[in-house]
């Protein structure tokens, strides 16, 4: 024990001696430690199951396989339910893609809810940091509206202690809090809602309240949201075997649910995703794995980029030890001593080097969590990476990994060398050409790894550049988009349509506006699922129908769209107040893509063309005009548009403000909550923005940024740590030909010829690894090139930045130890002989 | 050919100034071959380097071939030391990676020489030297008198007007190193300056002149016939 205390001692010495060794050691650890605990902390993220739910693995999803529909009728859940077979708790969910207007006192905020059945947190096995979750009655239509908030949302709201049994505003409904979910539960699937409300409350909250009417002769289900059915299965019961149990049902359901099911259609169970509650889990896996993989590939190559700067500075370090180790054990010091002593110095340097690691992957995932936040998609902020204990095992891992990998190898051999031999070995060239070789070998790997890294991040930024640079023939700085909600005011439909025209009118004569555009939804390019046929004129119904495009999308536009946002009428003309009117004749515009697919000699006008979606066909719209392609806000590619005007019922919240020139757009956003308060006070304003600021925090745009940040800072590492190892190595050989220079020096060498000697060393080796690597990163990029937007994968801008990085980088590494060279004084390195 | 004037050499140390040669004064004309002798540690190789100009710190005049080197800079001073000076070492200091070839052609690679003029310079020095056929070996290859012929080889490859030799003979069998004295003796007669350092009488009597130092002074200087072993 005192021995072992004892070469704790010395190790530490040997560290605080070796200062310079100490410090690049330790740095390549922390960075390739940190690095990888970083990349860990983000496929951590993805490859977690959801927190907070009891036994996940208990949870069976109920999937409705090639039915019209994949969703639940609510009495469909009842009678799973109720029907005792395979679970010994079901739950429902209906998720609403369109977010609700959240009103807490002054503030205003859009939010994502999850209606939920009234046994929702029961089954899920979780109990609610505050209140109480939903009672069976709240679950009916008619029970009174009530919420569970997420406890982020609920820390945004103030973190009120006594937000329970107080009212808040959910699109325009009054609702009380009776619950706050504890801290991380996101629910079945890993991303959750910021609120939950019960089922009964989803007819007065989304739907009466943005003003759709019940239809009386619907049926009950109509009141209720299509429904995702999970159940937990019953101890001991497997998947299949709960399936097959399942099956006794499903005559039931073709009968009573004719128009949903069809002859083949099926029951079958299988794990809630991870991401979206009904994909296959197999289907997720092999996205998430893939991005996984990337990740992971990064941080090995990274780790082994570090290892290998250790490797070759223990063997370094190893040999201007050789002497010290024999001696060691000329006095009688075991081999075991000399091994436990190597490792245990070894082991010092890893663990003092993970802690580092874990500051720099600490202060890492706070800079990641700070850009995540600041992400505008609600969806992207709840991914908050965090170092958890499985992160902290990893890093230890990590640490033991490079201990055993650097520090047992040098380890064992050292103590097995000659004894003899070392004794009589006097210095001078210690260092065989062979070792020598081997470095360089390590140096080329290095720079081949580090050019692969660095590689795709230039590739990666270029293209995040490019997807976030605005098209230079569509201005967005000059526009704005405002989105009201007047149905939270409490307006009903007929008075929010004329509350819109109002605000409409005001704005459009503010003397800094050109023009003023409206649409139902926010619409600025990009694809859609539609697809779009041309209809022989005269055919009926079913008659010949001609596919066009696909990934259409069908925009419905208000008033003067096409003029606010500056999109060029080509040919036909542009909609007028007829179009809009009820009973019109249905007319489209159409972009010059789909004009083109539709009459490639250029006479797509009087053309008749559909929509459709599935199975279902809408009806025939006549082409009165023909306007340019409108990249999309996200991705710059253009899919085909066919745009209508919209029906006279139809609420159009958005409105698109062409402004005179920047300042004044920039001037409008400040203002137009004020100018809308003018004319109503009650109308909340969602957001105000420009088309640029929209484009920023589009989610695609802002993944493509943050993927080249991610990479960028891979690509700083690995190219910081081939530097260090080049340093490193070339240090060292400078070192351990102190004499030689010298002699050379003697021999009328000038600095000049020694710092173009030190250079030159390896200069072969590092071209080869810049051209391995240049060669491996652009095979790489051309395999991931649906990664890049903008950029081809042999973009030749990146790769000359790349060469010239690391070429740089390394000249600049070798160039250090080689001026320490040039100093060197021929007549102390004589003296050593 | 070579003048020192009062030069001294001294070592700043924890416990102050140190000299190591105290006002040295020497005259040593073209086609002269000296001796230098004298205790350890008396200065012989700090000598030696300053005339070979290694050493940039030390107080004096010194004039080679007319050049008034204490007033030069080191640059100047190192580009005297490539036109005049080739160096011959105690432990023969052969660079162990490169080749006896290699060796020979590292000075005039330093020098500027072109490289089909290099090839031939190489080429006649090692036939000059005997020493053809170990052109492909490597400095472990040689025995130590092998080694220093390659040495004194690589030392004049350049053909310098002197040569600075310490010591050359300190790790060679007696019968290696009366070879390699007939060598600087053949050297010498074709019109070379040297200057050695030896401990040994009779490698010392080679040199015409025969300098004494001690405790970094000049203790004297006589002729090969004064030489103790000689009277005896
Ligand atoms: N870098 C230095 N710092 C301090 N003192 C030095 C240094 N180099 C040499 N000396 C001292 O200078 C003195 C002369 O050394 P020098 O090498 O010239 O002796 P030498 O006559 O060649 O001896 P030897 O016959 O042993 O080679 C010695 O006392 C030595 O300790
Ligand atoms: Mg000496």
């Amino acid at each position: 024990m005192i021995a072992l205390w004892q070469d704790l001692k010395y190790g530490l010495r040997m560290l605080a001696k070796n200062r310079g060794f100490t410090a690049i050691a330790l740095v390549t650890l922390a960075v390739g430690i940190g690095a990888n605990t970083i990349m860990f902390t983000m496929s951590d993220l993805l490859l977690r199951p959801p927190t907070k739910v009891k036994n996940r693995e208990q949870l069976a999803f109920c999937a409705i396989q090639d039915a019209l529909f994949p969703w639940f009728a609510y009495s469909a859940y009842l009678t799973v339910r109720d029907s005792g077979l395979a679970f010994s708790a079901l739950m429902a969910q209906g998720d609403d893609a369109r977010p609700i207007t959240l009103v807490h006192r002054d503030s205003v905020r859009q939010v994502r809810a999850t209606y939920v059945s009234a046994n929702y947190f029961s089954s899920l096995g979780v109990s609610l940091a505050q209140g109480r979750g939903f009672l069976p009655e709240e679950e009916r239509v008619g029970g009174g509206p009530v919420m569970v908030l997420g406890h982020r949302i609920w820390q945004r709201l103030g973190a009120d202690p006594n937000i329970v049994g107080q009212f808040l505003s959910a699109n325009g409904v009054r609702c009380q809090v009776v619950g706050v979910a504890p801290e991380g539960f996101t629910g079945v699937t890993f991303i959750g809602p910021d609120l939950w409300l019960p089922l009964g409350s989803y007819l007065p909250v989304a739907e009466l309240a943005r003003g759709s009417t019940r239809r009386a002769n619907a049926g009950p289900d109509r009141d209720y949201p299509g429904l995702c059915v999970v159940g937990r299965l019953k101890p001991g019961l497997g998947m299949s075997m709960a399936q097959g149990q399942l099956q006794a049902l499903v005559p039931r359901f073709k009968l009573e649910y004719a128009r949903q099911w069809r002859a083949n259609s099926s029951l079958a169970l299988r794990p809630p995703g991870r991401f979206m509650i009904d994909a296959d889990p197999a289907n997720e896996r092999l996205g998430t794995t893939i991005f996984s993989l990337v990740l992971m590939a990064v941080s090995a190559i990274i780790l082994f980029i570090a290892c290998l700067n250790l490797a070759n500075m223990l063997i370094v370090q190893g040999a201007s030890r050789h002497r010290e180790i024999a001696i060691r054990m000329a006095i009688g010091g075991g081999r075991w001593r000399i091994i436990r002593q190597l490792l245990i110095e070894s082991g010092l340097l890893a663990l003092l080097g993970g802690i580092l690691g874990f500051l720099l992957a600490f202060w890492g995932t706070s800079i990641l969590r700070a850009w995540i936040a600041a992400a505008h998609d609600p969806e992207l902020r709840t991914m908050q990476p965090g170092l958890n204990l499985r992160v902290l095992w990893a890093t230890l891992g990590f640490c033991l990994i490079a201990t055993l990998l650097f520090g047992l190898r040098p380890a064992l051999k050292l103590s097995k060398r000659d004894l003899a031999s070392e004794m009589k070995d006097t210095g001078g060239s210690a260092l065989g050409p062979l070792r020598r070789r081997r470095g360089g070998l390590s140096v080329a790997g290095q720079i081949a790894l580090a050019v692969v890294l660095v590689l795709g991040a230039t590739l990666l930024t270029r293209s995040a550049i490019y997807s976030a640079r605005p098209d230079p023939r569509f201005p967005l700085e000059d526009k704005l988009v405002v989105q009201v909600d007047p149905l939270s005011a409490g307006y009903d439909r007929i008075r929010s349509i004329q509350a819109c025209e109002a605000l409409a009118d005001h704005l459009a004569a503010l003397p800094d506006v050109k023009a003023l555009g409206t649409s139902p939804r926010l619409f600025f390019g990009g694809r859609d699922v539609m697809s779009i046929y041309e209809v022989a004129p005269g055919t009926e119904e079913g008659g010949t129908r001609k596919l066009i495009a696909r990934w259409a999308a069908t925009p419905d536009v208000g008033r003067d769209y096409f003029t606010a946002l500056e999109i060029p009428l080509l040919q036909g003309r542009l909609f007028n107040r007829l179009d809009h009117v009820p009973d019109a004749e249905r007319v489209t515009i159409i972009d010059e893509t789909l004009a083109r697919r539709l009459r490639p000699d250029g006479n797509a006008l009087g053309c008749l063309i559909e929509w459709g979606f599935s199975t279902e066909y809408s009806d025939p719209y006549r082409v009165v005009g023909i306007v340019a392609n409108v990249p999309g806000i996200a991705d710059r590619e253009v899919h085909a548009q066919m745009y209508k005007p919209t029906r006279p019922d139809q609420l159009s919240p958005y409105f698109y403000l062409y402004a005179r020139d920047m300042e004044s757009a920039e001037a409008l956003v400040q203002r137009i909550s004020q100018e809308i308060h003018q004319v109503d006070p009650h109308v909340p304003v969602l957001s105000a923005a420009t088309l640029a600021d929209r484009r920023r925090d589009d989610a695609s745009v802002w993944m493509a940024s943050f993927g080249a940040r991610l990479a960028l800072a891979a690509g700083v590492a690995a190219l910081f740590l081939a530097a260090l190892g080049i340093y490193a190595i070339k240090g060292y050989m400078v070192a351990s030909r102190t004499s030689e220079i010298g002699i050379r020096k003697a021999l009328g060498a000038t600095q000049a010829n020694i710092i173009g000697m030190v250079l030159r060393e390896g200069l072969v080796l590092t071209i080869v690894g810049l051209s391995v690597g240049l060669l491996l990163g652009l095979g790489v990029a051309r395999v991931s090139a649906s990664l890049l937007y903008g950029v081809s994968p042999l973009d030749p801008v990146s790769v000359v930045v790349t060469a010239a990085l690391l070429t740089g980088a390394s000249l600049l590494a070798s160039y250090i130890p080689a001026r320490r060279a040039a100093k060197v004084d021929p007549m102390e390195a004589l003296r050593h002989e | 050919m070579i003048t020192l004037k009062n030069v001294e050499k001294c070592y700043k140390t924890k416990a102050g100034f140190t000299y190591v040669l105290r006002q040295i004064n020497l005259q040593i004309a073209e086609g002269e071959f000296i001796t230098i002798m004298g205790p350890s540690a008396a200065g012989k190789s700090t000598l030696l380097n300053i005339v070979g100009m290694l050493d940039h710190d030390w107080e004096g005049e010194y004039t080679l071939a007319g050049q008034a080197v204490h007033t030069l800079k080191p640059k100047q001073r190192q580009a005297l030391n490539r036109q005049y000076v080739g160096f011959v070492f105690q432990a023969f200091n052969l660079l162990d990676s490169l080749t006896v070839y290699e060796n020979l052609d590292v000075p005039l690679s330093y020098r500027n020489v072109k490289t089909s003029q290099r090839a031939a310079i190489v080429c006649d020095t090692l036939d000059r030297f005997g020493i053809v056929g170990k052109k492909d070996l490597y400095p472990s290859q040689l025995s130590g008198g092998q080694q220093q012929l390659v040495a004194i080889a690589r030392a004049v490859v350049a053909n310098p007007k002197l040569i600075l030799a310490d010591e050359p003979t300190g790790n060679l069998h007696s019968t290696q190193g009366r070879e390699i004295m007939k060598l600087f003796k053949k050297l010498n007669e074709e019109g070379a300056t040297i200057i050695q350092v030896t401990h040994n009488e009779e490698y010392a009597a080679y040199g015409r002149r025969i300098i004494q130092l001690k405790d970094g002074w000049m203790d004297g200087e006589i002729t090969p016939d004064q030489l103790p072993g000689k009277a005896r």
